[in-house]
Order: C-alpha cells, then sequence, then structure tokens
C-alpha cells in the first residue's frame, strides 16, 4: 500500500514540475498575497484623512479647536473654504474627506452659555473611513466640551474645578478591548489574517484541478499496474503529493502576518496542525475528484472559481453572520472557507481549541465527505475510461 | 468587407453562447456577486450584536440601563453572567462579542455624586461587530449620562430650563454625508461588481481564444480574410456585445434592486462601465498571450481577483495605505472604475470632477488594446504554423 502510494507520488511530482510557471502561481501566489495585504493594511490605522474647514467664527476659540484637530494623527489640513457647498467636489477630487464647520458668534453664544455648535460633515461614501473620521472628531471635540461644561458650572454654582470636572461627567464608561487591543486603530491584526485564507483556500484547490482531468487526456497508470487494483492507494497518493508541498506553504503564509507584522498569535499545538492539515487534505481530495469527474480541467476551475470568487465576504469574516439574512445563513455555512477561516481566527487570535470550534468542525466534516465522494466516482471513471490502463503514457 | 467583419463578429457572439462553460462564467459571474451581496448585506448595518449583562449592584438604575439596552435595535441581550471572565468562552462558541457591567454600588456612586463607572469588555477581533456594539453602548449610557448630568445640576439650584445648555455647551453635529444611514451595501456592491465583472471577462476572453483556432476562423470567411487588427476588433466587438449587457445589467440590479442612491448621470457611469468591459475584453487576451494557456491564466485571474480588489481601495481608503502602495493603485483600472461608480453615484460627482479616472482609462484603454493585440498577433502567427486546434494540448 505505502509503496503504491508512493509511487503514485513520485508520478505526480514528475508532471507538476512539467509545467514550473503553474507551481510559481499555486505555491508561491499565496505567500505573496499576504505579503501584499500587510503592504495594504501597513499604516494599520486610518491617518491622514483631509479636513477642510470653514470658519465663519473667526474667533480664539475656533482656531484653537482646528489646532487640537489637525493634532490627531487622523487628520491633516486640506485648508480653509468658503462654504461647506464646497466640500462635496473636494470629495470627489478626493482633496478633502471630512469638513468642520465652525459657525458665526461661536465662541460669544458659548461665553453666554448659550452654547455652542460645531458641525462635522464627513464623506461617508467609505464606510471605514467616514466612521474613523467621525470618532476622531468626536474625541477631539469631547474635551473641548467637558472643559467648558466644567468653565461653566464652576462659574455659575461656585464649585471648585475638580468637583465641577466630575459633575460634568457622571458615569464613566471604561472600555476594554480583549483579542485585538488596537481595536479599530489596528486593522492588520485583523483583515489580513483572514483575508490569506483565500488565496491558501485557491491554491488547495487549484493544485490538485488538472490531476484528474489529466488522466483523461496526455497520461494513464500503464506504467503502474499495482495501482489499477488499488484505488485508496491512488486518491491516497494524489493528495498527498499535493499536500506535502502545500503544507509549508500554508505554514508559512499563516506566520507571516505574526512573525513579519506583529499580528497575534495566540495558540499553537493540536488544534492549529489539525485544522492546517485537515482544510488543504479536503479541499485537494475535492479538486482532484471534481476534475476526474467532469474529466475537463476548464470546467473543474469554473465550479471552483464559483465556489471561491464570493467566498471571503460571505463567511462572516468581516461581515457578521448574525447580520445577515437567515436565509444567507445556508450560503455562509456551505463555503468551504467559512470553517478555515473561522476556525484559524478561533485558535490563533482568540486562543480557543478544537471545542471551541464545533460548528466549523461539522462544515468541514460536511466537505471532506463530499471530497471524498467525489474522489472515489472520479476514480472510478478513471478506471472505466482506462480499463487495462493501456492509454499511451504522456 | 462590412459584411465579412459583421459575419466575423456575429460567430464571435455564438461561439460565446454555444459554449456552456463560458456563457455560464459570463452570465454567473456579475448577477450572483450582485445577488449574492446584495442578500448578504440586505440589512445594511450590524443589527442585534449578541451581548452579555455583569449585573454586580441590582440596583434600579442598573435595570433601567439594562431595559434601555435590550431595546436597541443594535443589540441583543442573549443572557446574564456573574462575571465578564466569561465573555471570552462565550465570544469563541459565537455566543456573545460583548459583556456590559454595572459594577458593585454603581446607583449609590450615581446618587452620591462620585462618578460611577460602567465598563464594557468587547471582542476587538471584527471590528464591525465591536465598533457597533461599542457605539450601541456609548449611545445608551450617553443618554443616561445627560440625564444624571441635568439632575445632578438641578440638585444644584439651577433653575430646570437652563440646565440642559449648561450641562451640553459644545455640541458636535455629526453629518454623514453621501450614505447617511452607513449603509454597509451602498458603499460595498457596487465596487464588487466591478471586481466581479473585472475576473469574468478576463477569464471568458481568455477561454474564448484558447478553444478557438485559426483554421476554424479562416474557414468561417469564404470571402478574402480581414487583415489581423481587423480580425482582432471584430472578436473585441464580439465579445463585448455580450459582456456590455450582462455588465449593465449587473449594475443596474443593484442600483434598482438592492436600492443604492445614484445622484450622479446615469449615462456617464454606463459610459465609463463601456470602456471598463472594453479594457478587461483587451487584457483577456493580454493576459492569455503572457501565459499561453486558458487554464493558467484563469487560475492566475483567481489568484488576482481579490488583491486587485483590495488593492483598488474600495473598502481600507487609498490614501490610508502606505505611499509605495498608494503609488500602484492609480495604475489599476478597477481603482479608476470604483473611483467613478462611487463618486458619480454616491456623491453625485460629474464628469468635470471625475476627470483624472476618466482620462486614466481612456489611457487603459489605449494600452490594454495595443497589449491586446500584440497577443491575438501572437496567436495568429502560431496558429499558421500549426493549424491544429490547440484546446487539448495546453488543457
Amino acid at each position: 500500500m505505502i509503496r503504491d502510494i508512493l509511487q503514485v507520488v513520485k508520478r505526480e511530482w514528475q508532471w507538476i514540475l512539467l509545467e514550473k510557471r503553474y507551481i510559481v502561481l499555486v505555491l508561491v501566489g499565496p505567500i505573496l498575497f499576504t505579503l501584499c495585504l500587510h503592504g495594504i493594511y501597513g499604516t494599520k490605522k486610518v491617518v491622514g484623512l483631509p479636513v477642510v474647514f470653514v470658519d465663519h467664527d473667526h474667533s480664539q476659540l475656533s482656531r484653537e479647536m482646528s489646532r487640537a484637530f489637525l493634532a490627531n494623527e487622523a487628520f491633516k489640513s486640506a485648508g480653509y473654504i468658503n462654504s461647506p457647498d464646497e466640500f462635496p467636489k473636494l470629495v470627489a477630487e478626493d482633496r478633502a474627506h471630512v469638513c468642520v464647520v465652525f459657525p458665526y458668534g461661536m465662541e460669544r453664544n458659548l461665553k453666554a452659555g448659550r452654547g455652542g455648535r460645531v458641525e462635522v460633515m464627513v464623506d461617508q461614501s467609505n464606510f471605514l473611513s467616514g466612521s474613523v473620521e467621525l470618532a476622531n472628531a468626536n474625541a477631539v471635540l469631547t474635551p473641548f466640551s467637558v472643559v467648558a461644561d466644567a468653565r461653566i458650572i464652576e462659574a455659575v454654582d461656585g464649585v471648585k474645578q475638580e468637583q465641577a470636572l466630575r459633575r460634568a461627567m457622571p458615569i464613566d464608561v471604561g472600555t476594554r478591548v480583549l483579542f485585538n487591543p488596537g481595536f479599530t486603530s489596528n486593522y492588520l491584526n485583523y483583515i489580513p489574517v483572514g483575508a490569506a485564507t483565500i488565496s491558501l483556500q485557491l491554491a488547495a484547490l487549484l493544485i490538485g484541478i488538472r490531476s484528474g482531468s489529466s488522466e483523461f487526456q496526455e497520461r494513464s497508470f500503464q506504467p503502474l499496474p499495482s495501482v489499477q487494483a488499488n484505488p485508496i492507494a491512488l486518491v491516497a497518493g494524489k493528495v498527498v503529493s499535493y499536500l506535502l508541498p502545500l503544507l509549508p506553504i500554508y505554514l508559512i503564509t499563516l506566520l507571516i502576518p505574526h512573525v513579519l507584522f506583529g499580528s497575534p498569535f495566540v495558540r499553537t499545538g493540536l488544534s492549529f496542525c489539525v485544522i492546517l492539515v485537515w482544510f488543504p487534505a479536503a479541499l485537494i481530495t475535492f479538486g482532484y475528484g471534481l476534475s476526474a469527474l467532469t474529466g475537463d480541467s476548464l470546467m473543474a476551475t469554473e465550479v471552483c472559481a464559483l465556489l471561491t470568487l464570493p467566498n471571503f465576504l460571505v463567511t462572516g469574516y468581516t461581515w457578521p453572520m448574525f447580520a445577515s439574512p437567515k436565509a444567507m445563513l445556508l450560503f455562509t455555512y456551505g463555503m468551504p472557507l467559512y470553517p478555515f477561516a473561522f476556525a484559524m481566527k478561533k485558535i490563533t487570535i482568540l486562543g480557543g481549541t478544537l471545542a471551541d470550534c464545533i460548528n466549523q468542525i461539522w462544515c468541514l466534516t460536511g466537505w471532506s465527505l463530499i471530497a471524498v465522494l467525489f474522489a472515489w466516482a472520479g476514480t472510478r471513471r478513471i478506471f472505466t475510461h482506462h480499463p487495462e490502463g493501456s492509454v499511451s503514457h504522456g | 468587407m462590412d459584411k465579412t467583419l459583421l459575419k466575423l463578429c456575429l460567430r464571435e457572439v455564438k461561439r460565446i453562447i454555444s459554449d456552456p462553460r463560458i456563457v455560464t462564467l459570463l452570465l454567473c459571474g456579475p448577477f450572483a456577486y450582485a445577488f449574492i451581496f446584495g442578500g448578504v448585506y440586505w440589512n445594511g448595518r450590524t443589527t442585534n450584536v449578541p451581548i452579555i449583562i455583569v449585573d454586580q449592584d441590582h440596583s434600579r438604575l442598573s435595570r433601567e440601563l439594562t431595559t434601555a439596552l435590550r431595546s436597541s435595535d443594535s443589540l441583543s441581550i442573549v443572557g446574564f453572567a456573574n462575571s465578564p471572565a466569561e465573555l471570552p468562552p462565550m465570544t469563541r462558541r459565537e455566543e456573545a462579542y460583548a459583556c456590559v457591567m454595572f459594577p458593585l454600588h454603581f446607583e449609590r456612586d450615581v446618587l452620591a455624586g462620585r462618578s460611577p463607572r460602567v465598563a464594557i469588555v468587547l471582542d476587538g477581533s471584527n471590528t464591525l461587530i465591536g465598533g457597533t456594539a461599542l457605539n450601541a453602548i456609548r449611545t445608551i449610557v450617553g443618554t443616561y449620562q445627560v440625564g444624571v448630568d441635568r439632575r445632578v445640576l438641578e440638585a444644584t439650584g439651577f433653575p430646570a430650563g437652563s440646565v440642559p445648555t449648561v450641562a451640553r455647551p459644545i455640541i458636535m453635529t455629526g453629518r454623514q454625508l453621501f450614505n447617511p444611514t452607513s449603509n454597509y451595501s451602498y458603499f460595498l456592491l457596487i465596487g464588487l461588481v466591478c471586481a466581479a465583472s473585472q475576473s469574468v471577462l478576463r477569464m471568458i476572453t481568455g477561454m474564448s481564444i484558447g478553444l478557438d483556432s485559426y483554421k476554424e476562423l479562416r474557414d468561417s470567411v469564404k470571402t478574402d480574410m480581414p487583415s489581423i487588427p481587423w480580425l482582432f476588433a471584430t472578436k473585441v466587438a464580439g465579445t463585448c456585445c455580450l459582456a456590455i449587457p450582462v455588465v449593465f445589467g449587473a449594475a443596474a440590479s443593484v442600483l434598482t434592486l438592492f436600492g443604492m442612491p445614484h445622484r450622479g448621470s446615469l449615462p456617464l457611469i454606463f459610459s465609463a462601465l463601456a470602456v471598463y468591459v472594453v479594457i478587461h475584453v483587451c487584457m483577456g487576451y493580454g493576459y492569455y498571450g503572457m501565459c499561453k494557456s486558458y487554464i493558467l491564466s484563469t487560475h492566475l485571474h483567481l489568484f488576482m481577483a481579490v488583491v486587485l480588489f483590495f488593492l483598488s481601495g474600495f473598502t481600507w481608503p487609498y490614501y490610508a495605505m502606505p505611499p509605495a502602495v498608494q503609488a500602484i493603485t492609480p495604475f489599476i483600472p478597477i481603482f479608476h472604475m470604483n473611483c467613478i461608480m462611487r463618486k458619480v453615484n454616491l456623491v453625485g460627482a460629474t464628469a468635470g470632477w471625475v476627470l483624472p479616472h476618466l482620462v486614466a482609462l481612456a489611457v487603459w484603454l489605449v494600452i490594454a488594446y495595443a497589449w491586446g493585440y500584440k497577443a491575438f498577433k501572437q496567436w495568429c502567427r502560431e496558429q499558421n504554423l500549426a493549424p491544429a486546434p490547440d484546446s487539448q494540448a495546453v488543457a
């Protein structure tokens, strides 16, 4: 049995080495992909958003507030404009994404105890930058609000400054962020780790996609008569031959965020290893089975394209599953990337174990069964196609 | 001559339609994206984030706050716990993502004017979930904060009418322009359709040329064979005849079925989209010429699809990327198409406002056409030397 498997492995390696560009694409692709994602998210948080000011007040307070905005690293000055009406054009030209309006009489009203109003217009056409803009504007203006609160309470009520400050903020909200302490200020810990699984999934599916169909074209099992009598050895040999070069790629790709860019990697150990081997083995088996069953690499690639193209965004990794309509959950659970992306997140970022990944294990089991079924049917088809293993050997 | 060109153009259309593999991809790709993501982002914003409450105070105020949290549609209280330490395992099991804790003597401290603390513990591993939970909890607690402010000031002798003004001297009014409800689908859906179209168009063009042969092409023209530039033009036109209506249909479904607002000029959007389709059809030829195999070029497109989408700056804004990456983005066609789509649709930009992006698309059209033509010319030369169909060999 072992000898048969090794024979198949040797034969597969000889064949895949004929197409070196393919090897480069499938094996180097995931690593380049991950490095590229880290390049994109290299700044870790949204900084340097261009902000314009509409200062109708021209007061000391408005100037102080402008300086406070620019002292926040999320913003950089894009100048002053005369009216907020000019802002949409600046957004379209990418010259400004935030507009702060200090209305006429703001300082005067504040001194008179009538309350001041600052209008912050944010470009919400990009959800991410819009949220960051609003949160940072709030962070800049809150201290002004609290200090003004305290000054008024102090002046009107005659209480001490310390006491006035306390009265201005009666309920203190303390926040503790688990698993990604940087939270909104560190997207590098969050997106690239999950997005790297897209390329890993593609690599596992595509590396085996030609191995089945090629048996109908230029290859046959003529030199391996023993394999004819042992279909399990054939499938095992095919899976092992692709899994062995792929495992180091999986490991390197998953470790790049941690080693090079400092993303959290809470737990290794058994749970990590099980998922690391199980997922690619299941997908390689599926890819081979699909390819053998269709007998056409192109059709098998198309099925993979339809399975993988929409995959990441519906896995619930970014957009949470509980916020999707219930009917879409079936779709999410049916995607092969869901169990891998989520299990890896739970193990490496949340510090979980396999016991915390029950849903993902069920899904992975389902995909493994489908893969085995496809591989069994595909192998049967290959043997039916070459009953005596006598087709010319390419 | 005109009839020959028309005939060749129709031949290309017929070839694509008659190949179920190509037509499935062409029809399913952009529409599937529009419908799948339209369904996933149907609610438009994150709602019902499961949270737990740790109430160590068991007071009237903590119960009132719990009721207020329960009434928020952003949150869903899934249970009460004894300690915040129970949250991490629940998060790993996807049962709860945040914990609100009312400490012991919470109400007593409020009444004594001692500034009590509400603790929020949350899962930061998903920004959308954590951000939604944090904002909702802060908003609700903030309203109580104002109420307590008011009570404290009234107790110190302020006339009831003037208390609200004094309690909040600087009011920040946030105006979320262009997508006031922060609807996630408005922001993402149209870009995903562009991304899907990009990959699908390049793939089907690669398949189309890979499965064709110069001999068949020559046999289909009984009269004089047109020159290679004309042949290439007919192939591009034939593919675009099918691709443009499909991509238009997918974009229109986003605008009509999923309610994405469009404030700008529709002719401008669809003109840009038509140019974008032609660019990618031509690039499909270019990539095929580079890979010399439709399988390899299809796999290459699959790998590149997501990278190009991320690089286009559609989710993570390009102006927040490191300068080296920012320098790359203008050289990607999808970046300009996404900018046009978002700015014209959401911001209401005119052609003048997005002129740099339109010019970039025009430049890309010339480059892609020249690249595609070069690859096609090479293909013709190879096919003339070896006229047998290459479909089996490359597979």
